[in-house]
């Protein structure tokens, strides 16, 4: 815990799984085993050891969403050395570490928290020092009360260790944990039930436990409610011993047990880290004397339902189940804490997949908002980011997450991910491509025109960059493009591609019959549909889901081709020429050699199928222009974490003059990507 | 007559476990909602307590989870959903002690009183825990649909054997009665 609200994350999240096991310990009540009413600690003891957040999930109730929330706010005015509005809270280890000299209010809090924790532990150190010195000026045990120790542990099959009386101690203790030591009140007989009870702490090394609970205790000193559920597990650690002890003993002597407890409630008792006693204050003995009244063996069974409970409580507090994703809030420019809060939430709903990354900040780009782009940028970017929010917020009276990302406005049906590359670093590449009704004139104060007066609608494309930092981020990758098209043309952004945009890769190969030219566009997609049932008929509409998705897959990948054969024949054998055809196949090994299936070259008839072959023929008249083009569209669906659109090792083509083979050709990459073939 | 009255009081834990299991709705309305199904077998849980006195523990128990029921219910007939994870774990703990509880004291009933139900409720009670565990973890169920569904199964089975058990259990102790 390097910050203030690294600690207040961790101890109000130990504090609310405190809070959980208290209200089941509480409506459970005496039902399950002192065993489990201890054990069940391990629990808060493993909340308190492992850092929140871990799993990228809350668990019990958004406290990082809250605690990121209030640290957005009251960071925004400080000038911390420790922490940042806009980085967010990270634990790394689960003790604090202060990394040079406090600045701000908030880091000199931690300071005083973090000198706390060391002052806690002194004096745990001091106190247990002073109680070992004490020990050593102790005198050895008579030969009465050696024998009497050997024999109770005979009689219990426990370990014994050195023990010495002490004058003026008020009940007996173990103290020590590699080199335990039974103290025992000097001139005071010891009943062998209290040397049973202290026996069994030793066997169970109640002491050990003992220091790590006072090492929690240290690092959250400042929480009261922590230091009272540390008491609360300590007077559970010696009802657990008591447990031990009654199943050891028979009928009367549980009774006499119960009395010395009785006698003991006024004592005083040792309290030092790494020292366990018998005697823990008289309210709490008192709980433990009706805790002997109602003993009972607990039937074997119902360890099953303890374990059970116990891993329903250890995972709900561990590992948590959901997070509450992207908060966009009220959008009202006066809601300080709306936006700190949606900033928060774009700062903890990092996303997780690639696809993830590409839809939060399309949907960001496409709706204007700066939350969506914040939560799929790099952390570097988040404080620029709510800075330009903030300003154009003040500046146009509107939405606090206003937030355009180039100059045009985009509709809001959809967008495609083009041509997703995998590049050397790990990253990506892709191309963000959305339409546009209305594209602006070169200065930006008009909507540009055709000849004949018509808006031009168009498609806009955004270079972008995908990359690893704490997930995965999306940052600009060139200037953004932009493609009229004319009133009336349309194509799917989504399916279909075009030869407007780039393409992925580019293939060629040059032989003594012509020129093929093939050309690669992928085209990968989230699933954004929604359907909408029509409750007055069998049919519905679909609409388009505006929900970012930030732990989305990929739902479908389409890759296009489109070639071209240039005939390069000589005249005289053009003149001869009544069809030319054209057959594509990919190649994925470029050590083998290509398999053509058999087709059907019909006159002026293309054609395709799912594997990536597609033909063409054409019947030449006097006015052809010396091409024929194919294309196909090849289907992915699946995992595509791994872009399956990567570029194969080659494409063949089979050249057909007058119905008959003439050539054969292998293409090669001879471009990695670039913008529509000339022609 | 003792006898009788516990024989009736199993019959109407084995149709609360019938409601308990079985869901029918009509819209946003659970005609066999599960809160009923606590309610009857809270109504059984006097006569149990005659043989089995910590089944009258579960009383309190059996209140709050008829309650926790009961707001869901609720919500769900308004259409609505209720958030609140914290609830949710709390209301699983509970559930499990539950039942674990009432199938061990009606097991140990079956023992005393000679029928041969016991084992099948003792090892229907511990598959029957070990799902209830296993759905309420925190894990992505939906990404392992042929083990979410082998799961969904194997509860289905469970509760159908178990309706069965304790109605052949009632009827065994109607048998003893009857001799």
């Amino acid at each position: 815990m390097t910050d203030i609200w690294a600690f207040l994350l961790q101890t109000l999240s130990a504090s609310l799984v405190a809070a959980l096991l208290m209200v089941v310990k509480w409506l459970l009540g005496d039902q399950l085993s002192p065993r489990w009413q201890y054990g069940v600690w391990s629990v808060l003891a493993l909340r308190i050891v492992l850092p929140v957040w871990m799993t990228g999930k809350y668990t019990l109730l958004p406290l990082p969403l809250w605690l990121e929330t209030v640290k957005g706010v009251v960071e925004n005015s400080l000038d911390s050395v420790y922490s940042s509005a806009y980085a967010p809270i990270r634990i790394r280890f689960p003790v604090p570490w202060v990394g040079g000299m406090p600045k701000s209010a908030t880091d000199w809090i931690f300071a005083i928290y973090a000198a706390g924790v060391l002052a806690a532990l002194l004096w745990y150190m001091v106190s247990y020092g002073r109680l070992r010195l004490l020990l050593r000026h102790g005198s050895s045990v008579s030969e009465e009360q050696q024998m009497q120790i050997d024999t109770v542990c005979e009689q219990y099959s426990l370990r014994p260790c050195r023990a010495v009386t002490v004058a003026g101690l008020p009940s007996a203790f173990v103290c020590g944990v590699l080199r335990p030591v039974l103290a025992i009140p000097a001139a005071i007989e010891i009943d062998d039930k209290v040397l049973l009870h202290e026996l069994l702490h030793l066997r169970y090394f109640d002491a050990a436990q003992s220091v790590v609970w006072s090492v929690f205790r240290a690092i959250h000193w400042c929480n009261p409610f922590l230091q009272c559920v540390f008491n609360r597990i300590g007077n559970d650690m010696e009802q657990l011993c008591d447990q031990r002890v009654l199943e050891r003993l028979e009928g009367e002597q549980r009774r006499e047990y119960g009395g010395i407890l009785l006698s003991m409630v006024n004592e005083r008792y040792p309290r030092a880290s790494g020292t366990t006693s018998l005697s823990n204050g008289g309210k709490n003995i008192a709980r433990r004397i009706a805790s002997i009244a109602r003993f009972k063996k607990y039937p074997k069974g119902m360890e099953l339902v303890s374990v059970c409970i116990a891993v329903v409580l250890l995972c709900a507090s561990l590992f948590g189940t959901y997070t509450s994703g992207i908060e966009v809030g009220s959008g009202n420019r006066n809601d300080d804490w709306g936006f700190a809060r949606a900033m928060a939430s774009a700062r903890l709903a990092r996303c997780t997949t690639i696809a993830g990354a590409l839809d939060t900040y399309a949907k960001g780009i496409m709706y204007a908002n700066g939350v969506y782009v914040a939560a799929a940028s790099p952390l570097s970017k988040q404080e620029a980011l709510a800075k330009e929010m903030v300003y154009n917020a003040k500046r146009d009276n509107g939405a606090y997450d206003y937030l355009q990302v180039g100059p045009e406005s985009l509709n809001q049906t959809g967008y495609g991910i083009y041509n997703l590359k995998k590049l050397p670093d790990g990253g990506y590449e892709a191309l963000l491509v959305f339409t546009a009704d209305t594209l602006l004139t070169e200065d930006g104060k008009g909507c540009r025109e055709d000849e004949s007066g018509d808006l031009y609608t168009g498609v806009v494309a955004y270079p972008v960059k995908v990359s690893r930092e704490d997930a995965w981020v999306v940052t600009e990758n060139g200037g953004i493009q932009v493609y009229p098209i004319s009133s009336g043309e349309y194509f799917d952004i989504t399916q279909r591609g075009s030869s407007l945009l780039p393409f992925l890769g580019t293939y060629k190969a040059v032989g003594k019959s012509g020129t093929v030219t093939t050309q690669v566009q992928s085209i990968y997609t989230v699933d954004n549909t929604i359907e909408n049932a029509n409750q007055f008929a069998f049919w519905g509409s679909t609409s388009f889901d505006s929900t970012v998705k930030p732990d989305a897959e990929f739902a479908s990948c389409t890759v296009n081709t489109e070639s071209k054969y240039i005939f390069g024949g000589s005249a005289g054998e053009r003149d001869a020429l009544k069809s030319v055809g054209l057959q594509m196949v990919e190649m994925k090994n470029a050590d083998s050699s290509p398999e053509f299936p058999d087709v059907q070259l019909y006159s002026n008839v293309s054609g395709s199928d799912n594997s990536g072959v597609s033909w063409s023929n054409r019947t030449i008249l006097p006015d052809w222009d010396g091409t024929v083009s194919c294309g196909s569209g090849t289907g992915w669906s699946g995992n595509m974490e791994s872009s399956p659109a990567e570029l194969l090792t080659g494409y063949a083509a089979r050249i057909f003059w007058n119905g008959e083979p003439k050539e054969t050709l292998v293409l090669k990459e001879v471009v990695s990507s670039g913008t529509a073939a000339a022609g | 007559m003792e006898r009788q009255r516990l024989a009736d009081s199993v019959k109407l834990i084995a149709y609360g476990y019938l409601l308990l299991h079985l869901n029918f709705n009509l819209g946003t309305l659970n005609v066999l909602p599960n809160w009923l199904g606590y309610i009857l077998i809270l109504r059984a849980l006097p006569a149990l307590g005659e043989y089995e006195p910590s089944a009258l523990l579960l009383r309190p128990l059996g209140i709050l989870l008829a309650l926790w029921e009961g707001v869901l219910w609720t919500v769900d007939l308004a259409g609505s959903s209720l958030t609140g994870y914290l609830f949710t774990v709390i209301a699983t703990v509970i559930e499990l002690y539950f039942h674990f509880q009432l199938l061990t004291n009606l097991a140990d009933i079956a023992e005393s009183c000679n029928c041969p139900e016991r084992k099948r409720i003792l090892t229907l009670r511990t598959v029957r825990t070990v799902l209830i565990t296993l759905f309420a973890l925190p894990v992505p169920w939906d990404s392992y649909k042929i083990l979410t569904v082998g799961m969904m199964v194997v509860f289905i089975v469970v509760a159908v054997w178990l309706c069965t058990v304790l109605f052949s259990f009632r009827r065994s102790l109607a048998t003893v009665i009857l001799e």
